[in-house]
């Protein structure tokens, strides 16, 4: 019973059989696909859609910034809902081997939310080629450009997941826990706007979250499970 | 209902998680407000002007007429500017006679960063004519460009014969309304498009340059002949008070609003993760008056809080912004008895208990922390985030529409907030939604068992 595939299954399971979880990947593709066809069909070069220039494959990735909402919830809730239960103890006594039951977190969160992003991107381009031409884009575009974009979107939600997991795994109470991710994707920028210093201003807007390369961004995810593994592994329940 | 009441305290002040909301929430509202205001200027600077613009020029010796017809602007704002210029150096701050078109405030002459002339109102291309004639400079506008009436002529005391002559174009949101307002303002370029663009004599001259003014970029060589779109952002105007005193102060509204959305959902959702709501219905069993006396506890609760630290942000930060230059005779010291600065306070105040009971509302609704704080939370800060690339009704029609409440002066038109002019019609907005989702809440509550 205690092997990592048992772990993982029983995550699964309650993944999808929580109330909460079990819609939470759909609404995520869902919410990318809407946002992005939204933003498509009424932006036109020109508008202020546009104003800070507009890129095709920006634009119709746009809804990624709702979409990302639901990926946060999911990952946030597959570690606080247990703790909100008690069912926590259950699972910790099934499976007393702390990393274990860790990674199989972490495995789950990964395969709802790869799948949900892949989806979501996908979508939201097709959209965005079936309703942006109809504003006067030219839709000629590289075939590399699209796919790098679409990967590192796809890359971007399930380094964002990675990092809420973490965070929510350290704080354990769902409020804090999605509070703090909300401040990182959405209050850090504004902080950027508001500190007009150097080398501050900079330094706040290049390590955003929201706006961080890969590289950046998983070194966040990264740090995040780690104090979340280093915290699950040292406290009790 | 007092017992109600003070049951609902109890729990409040208990409960490390919703005690804990409220320290952040005043401790969002001074520390941002002492970043601000403390070592960081924004974009002012010494000068008691603003100085940068969009310019195409040639540089000319001796008197010369410049003749430009403006076809049209694509910024809606006010005092956005696109016309035709003279200007004794590319410095800035260096003596200038400008002539130009405003969407809101028709033809205009201005020089010396405050005299300012007013011209025609009415709307549709206008000709606009500079005529330079040694110290002093003529502006005439005309309809057709056969029939002229003069506008202003201005003298530039010991105007040196090589001048810069040309077009320009100006959108105020970067500089009259500085970046203290996070997320709040839309700044966008202004492109405007001149036709008919002549300069008699022509004699030797330059080529035409393009460069912004008081800016960092090189300056571009470029054709104009027939029509030319010249595109840029900032203003040229003496500055005034905007309000960056009072402004600043309330910089940190936006952070607090997510512990204080945090607190009111809370109130109501952690009772029902601890299976506390059945002790409390079933001691007070009807469910409105448990409802009310969560809200009056939350009302009574976050306002005080709220309050309390935004006056104390607002005379924290005062020697700070002196300090840096924000003072008299430019920057009056604010006063709180102040009618406007009355306003903001409270306002604030009042837009953070709202927004905390819009939690509670949504907390009621929905009984689960997760949804209810993601819900509340993206209509207020998803609308800021997409601020620069929305369309203005996100701002106006959305739970952040409360933010209003905050443009220091009423009347004031440059500013870009939501409802500019109208402080409270946000509030009123901001307003309709908690009353909804309170009432959704009671509905829930009345409807389906804890």
């Amino acid at each position: 019973m205690t092997s990592p595939l048992w772990a993982l299954r029983a995550e699964w399971t309650k993944l999808r059989t929580t109330r909460g979880t079990a819609w939470l990947p759909s609404l995520a593709a869902i919410l990318t696909i809407g946002g992005g066809a939204a933003v498509s069909a009424v932006a036109a070069p020109g508008t202020t859609a546009c104003a800070s220039g507009c890129d095709p494959v920006t634009l119709s990735l746009s809804g990624v910034h709702l979409g990302q909402l639901a990926v946060v919830v999911l990952a946030v809730l597959t570690v606080t809902s247990e703790y909100q239960t008690g069912l926590i103890a259950v699972t910790l006594a099934a499976t007393p081997r702390r990393l274990s039951v860790y990674a199989a977190k972490v495995a789950t969160v990964t395969a709802a939310v790869v799948p949900a992003a892949v989806l979501g991107v996908a979508g939201a381009l097709l959209a965005g080629r079936l309703l942006l031409p109809g504003n006067g884009f030219p839709m000629a575009l590289a075939r590399q450009t699209v796919l790098r974009a679409a990967a590192g979107t796809v890359l971007y939600l399930f380094l964002l997941a990675l990092l809420a997991l973490g965070l929510a795994t350290a704080l354990r109470h769902t409020a804090p826990a999605l509070s703090a991710v909300l401040a990182l994707l959405y209050l850090w920028p504004l902080l950027g706007r508001l500190v007009a210093v150097e080398p501050w201003h900079a330094w706040l807007d290049r390590y955003a979250p929201a706006n961080a390369d890969p590289a950046a961004l998983a070194g966040y995810a990264a740090a995040a499970l780690l104090a979340g593994g280093a915290f699950f592994t040292a406290r009790d329940g | 209902m007092r017992g109600l009441v003070l049951a609902e305290w109890t729990k409040l002040r208990t409960v490390v998680g919703t005690a804990g909301c409220l320290v952040a929430m005043a401790g969002a509202l001074v520390a941002v407000a002492l970043l601000i205001s403390s070592g960081n200027p924004g974009t002012y600077s010494d000068t008691d002007h603003v100085d940068e613009f969009r310019f195409v020029h040639r540089e000319l010796t001796g008197d010369h007429t410049i003749v430009a017809r403006v076809t049209g602007q694509e910024s809606d704002q006010p005092w956005a500017m696109a016309g035709i210029l003279v200007k004794r150096s590319l410095t800035p701050g260096a003596q200038y006679a400008a002539l130009a078109v405003t969407p809101g405030h028709g033809v205009r002459m201005q020089t010396g960063f405050t005299t300012d002339i007013a011209g025609d109102a009415r709307p549709g291309p206008r000709y606009l004519r500079l005529t330079r004639t040694g110290d002093t400079v003529t502006g005439s506008e005309s309809g057709d460009g056969v029939t002229w009436d003069r506008v202003g002529t201005v003298t530039l005391t010991g105007l040196p014969p090589t001048v810069h002559l040309g077009l320009f174009v100006t959108s105020p949101g970067m500089t009259r309304v500085h970046p203290m307002r996070p997320g709040l303002v839309q700044i966008r370029p202004n492109t405007a498009t001149f036709e008919a663009v002549r300069v008699s004599p022509a004699g030797p001259a330059g080529p035409w340059q393009a460069l912004d003014v008081g800016g960092t970029s090189a300056p571009t060589t470029v054709e104009v002949n027939g029509s030319v779109a010249v595109t840029g952002s900032g203003d040229i105007v003496g500055r005034s008070d905007d309000g960056s005193r009072i402004v600043a102060a309330t910089a940190g509204t936006v952070f607090a609003a997510l512990p204080a959305i945090a607190l009111g959902v809370l109130v109501t959702t952690s009772e029902y993760r601890w299976g506390l709501i059945r002790t409390t219905l079933a001691a007070a069993p009807r469910r409105g008056p448990v409802l009310a006396a969560k809200a009056a506890t939350v009302a009574i609760t976050a306002f005080p809080v709220a309050l309390a630290a935004t006056a104390a942000a607002l005379l924290a930060v005062q020697p700070l912004l002196h300090r840096n230059g924000y003072r008299p005779p430019t920057y009056p010291d604010p006063s709180l008895l102040d009618p406007a600065v009355l306003r903001v306070v409270t306002g604030t105040a009042i837009v953070l208990t709202l927004l905390a009971l819009l939690g509670l509302g949504i907390g009621a609704l929905v009984r689960r922390s997760a949804g209810a704080i993601t819900v509340v939370a993206a209509a207020v800060l998803v609308p800021v985030a997409a601020t620069p690339f929305a369309p203005s009704w996100l701002q106006r029609f959305t739970p952040v529409a409360g933010l209003s409440v905050q443009q220091v002066r009423e009347t004031d038109d440059t500013l870009l907030l939501p409802w500019a002019g109208r402080p409270w019609m946000g509030i009123a907005v901001l307003s309709g939604y908690t009353g909804l989702a309170l009432a959704a809440g009671y509905w829930r509550q009345r409807r389906s068992d804890a």
